[in-house]
């Protein structure tokens, strides 16, 4: 086995806590704006959301070429396929990443308060449209989320360093 | 002795395995949070199970031939199967569990090696 392919796992750990880590930012951002009304597009800030995407497999040439050479399907469980066709390197995915950083489009929250500077003729202002507990939430599951990718990048150390001691 | 007849080729089989599976895991852990992801398992023991038992073969005389009936141990390969969406919970479990499966396997062959480098070198200081 591949030096690298061994590691591969802790690749795949290493782009989820760098997705989470994102995240997290993303919430920080959103939660020290929760009170703000002027940005520099205008009006209030827009609650920002991570859009994840899982990193397909790599297809390598050979894969491509001989899948276009002779192409097998199997619509049973019970057929076989040739030995090209069950590479068990083919089709692991290699992870997640951030798609993009989006713009929460749902309507800002209208608060009464005349004081405001930023208030309308009736004495509304235009508040971001932030739920402060909502954004709890989601950094507690960023968190773990964290945590369960740091777990995956542990056990493969370990199995690497007990593979060592041969 | 004939080496390709101990437990050792099956062991590092498992061992190739259990470091696919883990790379699936990990694959799935990272994408728990991922919309639409579908988790990937690999499926290996049944096929093992299969070729260390009993069976017909069908002789290949050319790679090309597709192979029937029970597959050889050298010839197992780990399988990668797309399943349904992801639990980060028991997705942690396979984890542990996978982790303990390659830690065993390790094990294992450590003592087959140590074994044999005992009946070849004898007792030290003798």
């Amino acid at each position: 086995m591949a030096i690298e392919r061994m590691f591969a796992s802790m690749d795949i750990g290493a782009t989820g806590l760098s997705a989470q880590r994102v995240r997290m930012e993303v919430i920080a951002s959103n939660l020290a704006n929760a009170e703000t009304t002027r940005t520099p597009q205008g009006g209030p800030y827009r609650r920002r959301v991570v859009v994840l995407r899982s990193v397909p497999p790599e297809v390598g040439f050979r894969t491509v070429l001989r899948s276009s050479l002779v192409a097998l399907r199997t619509t049973r469980p019970k057929h076989i396929l040739p030995e090209w066709e069950r590479r068990p390197t083919s089709g692991y995915g290699r992870g997640v990443e951030v798609a993009s950083i989006a713009q929460d489009p749902s309507p800002f929250r209208r608060v009464y308060d005349p004081s405001h500077p930023d208030a309308d003729e009736d004495g509304y202002v235009l508040m971001p449209n932030i739920r402060v507990l909502k954004e709890m939430v989601d950094m507690l599951a960023a968190q773990r989320a964290y945590e369960a990718n740091a777990a995956v990048i542990q056990a493969e150390k370990e199995m690497a360093g007990r593979a060592l001691e041969l | 002795m004939d080496l390709d007849r101990t437990s050792i080729p099956i062991l590092t089989k498992a061992l190739d395995a259990y470091t696919l599976r883990q790379r699936a895991i990990a694959d799935n852990i990272a994408n728990s949070e991922t919309p639409g992801f579908r988790r990937r398992e690999v499926r290996f023991e049944e096929e093992l199970r299969r070729a260390l038992g009993e069976g017909i073969r069908g002789r290949r005389t050319d790679p090309r031939h597709i192979p029937i009936g029970r597959p050889k141990v050298e010839e197992v390969r780990p399988r990668l199967v797309r399943a349904n969406d992801v639990d980060v919970e028991l997705e942690m479990v396979r984890l542990t569990k996978n982790y303990l499966k390659y830690i065993s396997a390790i094990e294992v062959l450590k003592r087959r090696l140590r074994d044999i480098k005992l009946s070849i070198e004898g007792r030290g200081g003798m």
